[in-house]
């Protein structure tokens, strides 16, 4: 039988993961992954406190996450795309030119 | 009233349309509206002349109240009497002639317009002065004549010599004037008013002389400290000694300008203040005796310097002084009328005899050095004619005009006493018949010393020797109409009521002793002339070198003007400068008040220096900042 605990547990690990992922990885698209796993995992939560508490409210609001993560990879991507037009590079590490 | 104002509105209006619209529209019709202008006041300043002197008209009325402080209230107040009315004639005559000279003498000036207008700004400040029934309306006259003397001193301000004169003029007028303030406070302090109808009050006079205070160990009047204060002002705009040095060096400005302010007018305002205090002067015995020694001193040191100058403005420049220190001294004996008469006919000749000055500077390529001309008599017949005539009438030969101011002052000072300062006055009168004299035979007689530049020489325009003319016939005629007889003439009647102070004790002289001393100064002035014929025509240029040689370090001293200039530098300028350069640049501007300014600088940059590095712009290392804040803070709020 699975609880409450053992979807937490998962996607406790899984937002670790896309954490790790953004903190270590250099290349920008893996980062931006990285990204959506985090919210993905926040789904996940989402979705089985709704169940748990049988409200939808929960539910509902994955949908918002979700068309809110679909946006946020849109502009995302044509970001990273103009980025890479003008430095040639989708490395993190050199793109500091905000720099003190 | 209305006369008196509109004596005002003149040059005002001319001012106001030249100043505004000179540059653009009016351009080479400056003179158009500024001889208006003064034509304007010239013609009221003889109207009032005339009711002043035929009905005994005076006014001293208050156009409106000026300032109000506490229960001092300052009036912008007209006060007409003969002592204005004869100034007005002063002002208003020489500034009109030197309007018209100056058609000629300033045309095809970049600044023609610009030159007009500051004319007319001059004439209108020495009317207020003249014009003023309180001390405040003098002192502002007083300031705005020494502005326009500055503009127009540096009116040619692209040369050097003419930025740094106009400056010294300035300053040196400053250190006056400080003395001059510090009157007017006192004479507040004292009267609690302002206007001289207040402060003339014989019994309010009394009081004050009483009034003693103890300074460096000596015991003044209060009266003493107030009119000395109020000297000062006069030493500096006078041109008295020590602050004489700027006169000399103002004539760098336009000729015109020399002749209206730096002879005729402005620098006679020290006189007429004086003049006009003969209430509080005559009562103060010890500013008396200051007065008498820094006029003597004056006329002494202006007329030894004359007597070696080659230059022509120059030589005209320390007579100035000179003939100043005569009218100083006479006020310090008490001859306030001696002293106004001589001013007015000292306004004539030596206006005259600055504007011949510029004529020839005209004809010699504003070439001043007499030592290349010569010989212009025939060139130059009508400059010729009228500096002659200012030269006799400067040496004291009757009938012409500075015979009678001058041997009314010597006999004044002899009269009451002061026996030494006579001495000097007649010396002085010997010495500036011969330095004149001496101008006069270099210019005009012998042979040119300059071929070219003779060749070129001509007569000058309509422009300039119509005034030339006009002042030569005042100078002639003005001495005898209004100064004779001798003492009893009509200047003496007319300026008698308001100049001589009620308990003033009239020096009584006899008869034949007039007629010695006036035997004696003809004597001394022929002599002088005489000398000058006898070393620039005669002899020349034998005699003038052997003397030179004779007394070469005396020569060379007055040359040099008394190393006054050099003294000064080394007194005054000189540790100043030091003074600014090594403390107050160098050690508190540079180390204190820049420091303290750079700090409000330097501080933030260093703070941002150290901040800096945080901001590595790179994105993971925020989002790390970022995770580890809200795993602090989800900790901090699940302890608490």
């Amino acid at each position: 039988m699975l609880t409450l605990a053992h979807y937490l547990v998962l996607s406790a690990i899984i937002f670790s993961i896309g954490i790790a992922g953004v903190l270590i990885r250099r290349n920008l698209i893996v980062m931006f992954m990285s990204l959506e796993l985090m919210l993905n995992a926040v789904n996940i939560n989402l979705a089985a406190f709704s169940n748990y508490l049988q409200q939808m409210t929960g539910q509902i609001f994955i949908v918002f996450v979700m068309a809110v993560a679909a946006a946020e990879a849109a502009v995302g991507l044509a970001l990273i795309i103009s980025l890479f037009r003008n430095k040639q590079t989708i490395n993190a590490d050199e793109i500091n030119t905000m720099r003190g | 009233m209305i006369f008196a104002v509109l004596t005002l509105l003149g040059p005002l209006v001319a001012f106001l349309i030249n100043g505004l619209l000179g540059r653009r529209y009016i351009k080479n019709a400056a003179p158009v509206v500024a001889i208006a202008g003064v034509s304007v006041s010239f013609v009221c300043a003889l109207i009032l002349f005339y009711l002043v002197s035929t009905q005994g008209f005076s006014v001293d009325g208050t156009l409106y109240t000026w300032v109000i402080a506490g229960s001092l209230q300052v009036p912008f107040g007209i006060l007409v009497d003969p002592l204005t009315s004869i100034m007005l004639i002063v002002v208003t005559t020489i500034s009109l002639m030197v309007h018209i000279y100056s058609i000629g003498y300033m045309h095809g000036d970049k600044g023609f317009w610009r030159f007009f207008t500051y004319l007319s700004v001059f004439t209108l400040s020495m009317l207020i002065l003249v014009l003023g029934n309180n001390f405040l309306m003098l002192f502002v006259g007083w300031e705005l004549v020494g502005l326009s003397s500055y503009l127009l001193i540096g009116f040619w301000f692209f040369k050097k010599s003419a930025a740094d004169a106009c400056k010294k003029a300035f300053v040196m007028n400053r250190i006056g004037d400080f003395g001059f303030y510090i009157g007017l406070l006192l004479v507040i302090f004292t009267f609690r008013s302002l206007n001289y109808s207040d402060a003339f009050n014989a019994e309010a006079i009394h009081h004050v002389k009483e009034t003693t205070y103890t300074v460096f160990g000596m015991n003044f009047s209060l009266l003493d400290l107030m009119t000395f204060g109020l000297f000062c002002g006069a030493m500096g705009k006078s041109a008295q000694f020590p602050l004489h040095t700027w006169l000399p060096d103002a004539m760098e400005g336009p000729t015109p300008v020399s002749a209206l302010i730096h002879a005729a007018t402005m620098v006679t305002a020290g006189v007429y203040m004086v003049a006009r205090c003969n209430a509080l002067f005559s009562e103060a015995h010890m500013t008396s005796q200051f007065v008498i020694f820094a006029g003597a001193t004056t006329a002494f040191l202006g007329a030894s310097i004359g007597l070696t100058q080659y230059d022509l403005k120059r030589i005209l420049a320390y007579s100035t002084v000179s003939q100043l220190g005569y009218m100083i001294m006479a006020t310090g004996v008490g001859a306030y009328v001696a002293a106004i008469f001589h001013l007015f006919t000292h306004a004539m000749f030596k206006g005259l005899l600055f504007l011949c000055s510029g004529s020839v500077m005209h004809a010699m390529h504003d070439n001043l050095d007499v030592r290349v001309m010569g010989g212009l008599k025939k060139k130059m017949p009508i400059t010729h004619w009228t500096y002659l005539i200012g030269c006799i009438a400067i040496a004291g030969i009757p009938p012409l005009a500075g015979f009678w101011s001058k041997d009314e002052i010597l006999a004044m000072t002899y009269g009451s006493g002061h026996t030494f300062a006579w001495l000097v006055g007649t010396g002085v009168a010997g010495m500036t018949a011969f330095y004149m004299f001496r101008s006069y035979f270099l210019v005009f007689q012998g042979t040119p010393r300059d071929q070219h530049l003779h060749d070129h020489a001509h007569e000058s325009p309509i422009a300039m020797t119509f005034p030339l003319v006009f002042l030569a016939i005042c100078s002639v005629l003005v001495g005898i109409v209004f100064g004779y007889p001798l003492e009893d003439g009509f200047i003496h009647h007319f300026l008698g009521p308001v100049l001589t102070p009620a308990h003033a004790h009239a020096h009584e002289m006899a008869h034949s002793t007039a007629t010695a001393l006036m035997a004696l100064s003809i004597a001394i002035a022929v002599a002088g002339i005489s000398v000058a014929y006898l070393f620039y025509v005669k002899m020349y240029p034998v005699l003038p070198e052997k003397t030179v040689k004779t007394f070469k370090p005396v020569h060379k001293l007055l040359l040099n003007k008394w190393y006054f200039d050099e003294l000064y530098d080394f007194l005054f300028v000189h540790p100043i400068v030091m003074l600014s350069s090594v403390v107050f640049w160098r050690a508190i501007d540079v180390n204190v008040i820049d420091f303290t300014v750079n700090a409000f600088g330097r501080v933030p940059m260093w703070i941002g220096s150290v901040a800096r590095h945080i901001q590595t712009g790179r994105i993971q290392t925020y989002i790390f900042t970022m995770v580890v804040g809200v795993i602090v803070l989800v900790a901090f709020f699940y302890t608490v």
